[in-house]
């Protein structure tokens, strides 16, 4: 019986044999848009910085009044650390929505079988995942930082203080892509472990919120040690915002300057290996 | 060549999957058949590219696997068997997904994809999520995923695995359809008749090894002719003069099959039947099917490891 009116047409049109990965990223990432808990998880995170952009037009507003009760102490950072501390649990929150399936699901429904019989190589798949996932990362983190940055900076124009606070918020913008480059890598490193997204999700969960307490009980344990804010994701940022911002002063003195940055960087290195070691251990699967 | 294959192996640990397979083959459809663990999808995922073979040689339409594994790929569409989409995509952006994958671009393969789904049927479903498909309407989806590259070569594992009689048949009209266009199938099944429907030649695995490659009327030809007979005794006299006279038998209950040697004829048993005054009852010459073809030389591999 007859189900079409149609016969089959061969495609003889021009084939790319490039850019798979962008294809795999923007797909990933228009395929998770289209949800719409993602468009309302992205309106509830998008609230902070427009709080932010409140208080930056508060500042703007005060400035002269500011000034003269912070006279000679220069610019502080402390609104821009505590702005990226508050985008950990932003990027958390997105990434618990989409993105802790970004491997798994493939995995759990055997999709990976179907990417590897296309022309495409494992490390474009890999590119393509992690993209996805800095793209989700970017509209959560680096586009409101950027906005935010070039509203400040604009109320610097006029005052001396212009060139010390372009260096600070180029900064802050570089922070901010390392925290999205440090989700993602976790996120990325979490989901390759597992079919289930579910696990994903709790491990993610556990490892932002049990380190906090290992945090607190070191914290006690040791008399208020600043190594104690080396355990968690959280304290390890807020040290590495403080190294960058503030330079040497602004670490406590038994923390080397590099030691938050070597722990961010293990943990990118962790999560891409976890998802190097996924895409070479696909026997069985594709 | 569709194929051209030599000493290919592929081993898991310690477990032989692929044990030496040599086989050239041009076909325009050829059906892969075994049993469960004979290594047909080992076999297609070496040719694909997406497992390392042990040892050999092997090249898929002229390309060296895994040297030009990507290539392959580009000119080859693949039907896995097993479920494998996110079943929160549509199905036209699973299709059009799967063709930038292949290289179109994005507009064309925004376009390509409405024309494979209109041709599998799935045009007024097109926009619906996949996870809600029936099973036949996902076996659809994904041979559109399979085609909307326009391959040369199309594998197909299991293409009709859990479909009702009418969706067997209407699958394998799309597939016929694919086939005259001039696309290479290959085609693993364990329903002979389908095979025998699409097919010309067939490519037969057990336990990793090869059994037959080659054309279904060559497996069909040059073997001995059966025949099915019951007579009106109850006792075995009959099948001890037919074995005098030098039949093969096979017993099955009531029912005697005799297999004709060269030389002999259905007339030869009818004369000795009319010579030793028996009555025949039923008389029935059997075709040689593939799927007799195919359990024939089944026996004839498993005695041949017995023998080893």
């Amino acid at each position: 019986m007859a189900i079409r009116d149609q016969s089959y047409t061969r495609y003889d049109g021009p084939l790319r044999e490039r850019y798979s990965w962008a294809v795999i990223g923007w797909a990933g990432f228009r395929t998770y848009w289209r949800f719409w808990r993602t468009k309302l998880i992205f309106f509830a995170v998008w609230l902070v910085p427009l709080i932010f952009a409140l208080l930056v037009i508060a500042e703007a507003a005060l400035f002269d009044e500011a000034a003269a009760l912070t006279a000679g102490e220069g610019l502080g950072h402390g609104g821009i650390r505590f702005y990226l501390g508050v985008q950990i649990y932003a990027l958390a929150l997105v990434f618990i929505a989409n993105g802790c399936g970004i491997v798994s699901d493939d995995l759990r429904h055997r999709t990976v079988q179907l990417y590897f019989s296309k022309p495409i190589t494992r490390v474009e798949y890999a590119a393509g995942k992690i993209l996805t996932l800095f793209l989700m990362g970017t509209v959560t983190v680096l586009i409101p930082a950027l906005l935010l940055v070039g509203l400040r900076t604009a109320f610097f124009l006029q005052s001396e203080l212009l060139s010390e606070a372009l260096v600070m918020h180029i900064q802050a913008l570089g922070l901010a892509f390392l925290l999205v480059a440090l989700m993602a890598s976790i996120v990325i490193g979490l989901s390759s472990l597992t079919g289930r997204t579910g696990y994903a999700v709790l491990a993610l969960l556990g490892l932002l919120f049990v380190p906090l307490i290992v945090q607190a009980i070191l914290a006690i344990a040791t008399d208020g040690s600043p190594w104690a804010r080396m355990a968690s994701v959280s304290g390890l940022f807020g040290l590495a915002a403080d190294a960058l911002l503030g330079g040497r002063d602004a670490l406590p003195d038994e923390i080397p300057l590099v030691a938050p940055f070597a722990a961010i960087g293990a943990l990118i290195a962790a999560g891409l290996a976890a998802l190097r070691w996924r895409i070479t251990n696909l026997q069985g699967i594709a | 060549m569709l194929f051209d294959l030599d000493n290919l192996q592929k081993n898991y640990g310690h477990f032989q999957a692929l044990k030496g397979i040599t086989l050239q083959l041009d076909a325009e459809a050829v059906g892969l058949l075994g049993p469960n663990g004979a290594g047909k999808s080992t076999l297609i995922k070496v040719l694909l590219g997406l497992l390392p073979f042990s040892g050999g040689r092997a090249e898929v339409l002229g390309m060296k696997v895994p040297d030009q594994a990507r290539q392959i790929r580009q000119v080859v569409g693949y039907m896995p068997e097993s479920d494998c989409y996110l079943p929160y995509m549509t199905a036209i952006d699973y299709v059009s997904f799967n063709a930038e994958l292949c290289g179109l671009p994005r507009a064309q393969a925004f376009r390509r994809a409405h024309e494979v789904l209109y041709f599998v049927g799935l045009e007024e479903a097109r926009y619906r999520k996949l996870g809600g498909f029936s099973t036949g309407m996902k076996q659809r989806a994904k041979l559109a995923q399979a085609i909307v590259h326009g391959p040369k070569l199309l594998f197909l594992d299991e293409p009709t695995n859990g479909l009702d009689p009418q969706g067997r048949d209407e699958m394998l009209e799309l597939i016929a359809d694919v086939r005259a266009r001039g696309v290479h199938v290959v085609l693993s099944t364990h329903l002979l008749p389908d095979v025998e429907r699409i097919c010309e030649s067939v490519i037969m695995l057990n336990q990793g090894e090869l059994i037959h490659a080659g054309t279904i009327a060559d497996l069909q030809s040059g073997k001995d002719e059966l025949l099915e007979v019951r007579t009106h005794l109850t006792d075995d006299r009959f099948r001890e003069i037919l074995i005098g006279a030098d039949f093969e038998i096979e017993a099955d209950d009531d029912v005697l099959k005799i297999r004709l040697p060269q030389g002999k004829s259905t007339r030869d048993v009818l004369s000795l039947a009319r010579d030793e005054d028996i009555q025949i009852r039923h008389f029935m010459p059997e075709r040689l099917t593939l799927e007799t073809a195919f359990l024939r030389l089944l026996d004839e591999a498993k005695e041949g490891s017995l023998e080893r």
